[in-house]
């Protein structure tokens, strides 16, 4: 995988952010991982060339509780359908988002699938969050209710998503952020607790402000 | 601190601080040998880059994949484009990447871009377009 492999330690006296989380999308082909990244196809102004060549990858960066949280949001490129993603792709991911297709019953069925995969690959702490994708169309084949269900059985948040509506895509962005967040800073908790017997609240903040738009 | 924005009608999309000590000057043949958005014809070309060494120094940016050998042979006349960063000589090198606006995914604004001091060294570097983005 090309790109942002680490963050230098040599930025880190002058870092722009307090925290940075690596996202997967991972679901079928076609399920409109891409569009949840990349804006739906119609509203599109990148010039043909960049389409030809895609996306990498994406950097976001939100607010949470006053922390300044960069995203980098990652997909598959595709590899999924020769079902060679690698384990160099799951390498220090914090959050995964499994895709399905709610006009599309088959991918539904293997989300069963890519968690056992994803738990086979990814990091145990990673959190995992199930999104029904394209809730805006007539031909919806799996109800809320069954994405509920399953959601349920494997343990991990729901949502359904339209990529048409950006504000809907961004609100899963953040979602999974804020539920990263809070399970780093309820382990951050138990963890100095454990180490010295005080609750050190906050300990790792620093300075800067999240001062970004 | 001034925030560079995408400049394109609906977006605003805040891409990073606006940072003195990071501008470097290219001969202004770079925006059309790299195909670089501007975003109006009148725009001036002023030849501003902002170089950034990381690219998580991005609040908000879109990065695309590698750029294919024929793509980036058309580029490739955008090599050996001079200038000065920290009061060094610099030439562009091999052309990698692509930086978009990560909210309209309009650009390209920058490039990920190889780059050679006066002893042939390379390093890769963020170079965003001043004249692509709205101060």
């Amino acid at each position: 995988m090309s790109g942002v492999r680490t963050v230098s330690s040599s930025s880190a006296n002058a870092k722009s952010y307090d925290s940075i989380m690596k996202i997967l999308l991972v679901g079928d082909s076609g399920v409109g991982k891409s569009c949840l990244l990349v804006r739906f196809v119609e509203d599109k102004f990148s010039p043909s060339f960049i389409t030809t060549i895609g996306i990498d990858f994406k950097i976001k960066t939100v607010d949470i509780n006053g922390k300044k949280v960069k995203l980098q949001l990652w997909d598959t490129a595709g590899q999924e359908r020769f079902r060679t993603i690698t384990t160099a792709y799951y390498r220090g991911a914090m959050g995964i988002i499994l895709v399905y297709d709610v006009t599309d019953e088959r991918t539904f069925s293997n989300i069963k699938q890519w968690f056992s995969t994803v738990n086979q690959h990814a990091n145990d702490e990673a959190q995992l969050l199930l999104v029904g994708n394209k809730s805006d169309m007539d031909t919806r084949a799996v109800s809320t209710d069954q994405g509920e269900a399953l959601a349920k059985e494997l343990g991990i948040p729901f949502v359904e998503a339209s990529a048409k509506d950006d504000t809907n895509v961004n609100d899963i962005f953040f979602l999974l952020a804020k539920l990263i967040q809070e399970k780093i800073d309820s382990e951050k908790l138990v963890g100095n607790t454990g180490r010295d017997g005080s609750v050190n609240v906050g300990a790792a903040g620093n300075n800067s402000k999240s001062n970004c738009c | 601190m001034t925030k560079l924005r995408c400049p394109f009608a609906g977006c605003d999309s805040c891409i990073v601080s606006a940072e003195e000590g990071r501008k470097v000057v290219l001969p202004a043949e770079v925006y059309d040998k790299l195909r670089l958005a501007l975003p109006s014809n009148q725009a001036p070309r002023s030849g501003e880059f902002s170089v950034f060494e990381d690219i998580w120094d991005f609040d908000n940016i879109g990065v695309s994949r590698q750029v294919p050998t024929e793509i980036e042979a058309a580029a490739e006349n955008a090599q050996e484009l001079r200038f000065t960063w920290k009061e060094r000589p610099y030439t562009l090198g091999k052309l990698q990447k692509y930086l978009i606006c990560a909210d309209c995914d309009r650009g390209p604004l920058g490039i990920v871009c190889e780059i050679l001091d006066a002893e042939g060294a390379r390093e890769t570097v963020n170079l965003l377009s001043l004249a692509s983005v709205l101060a």
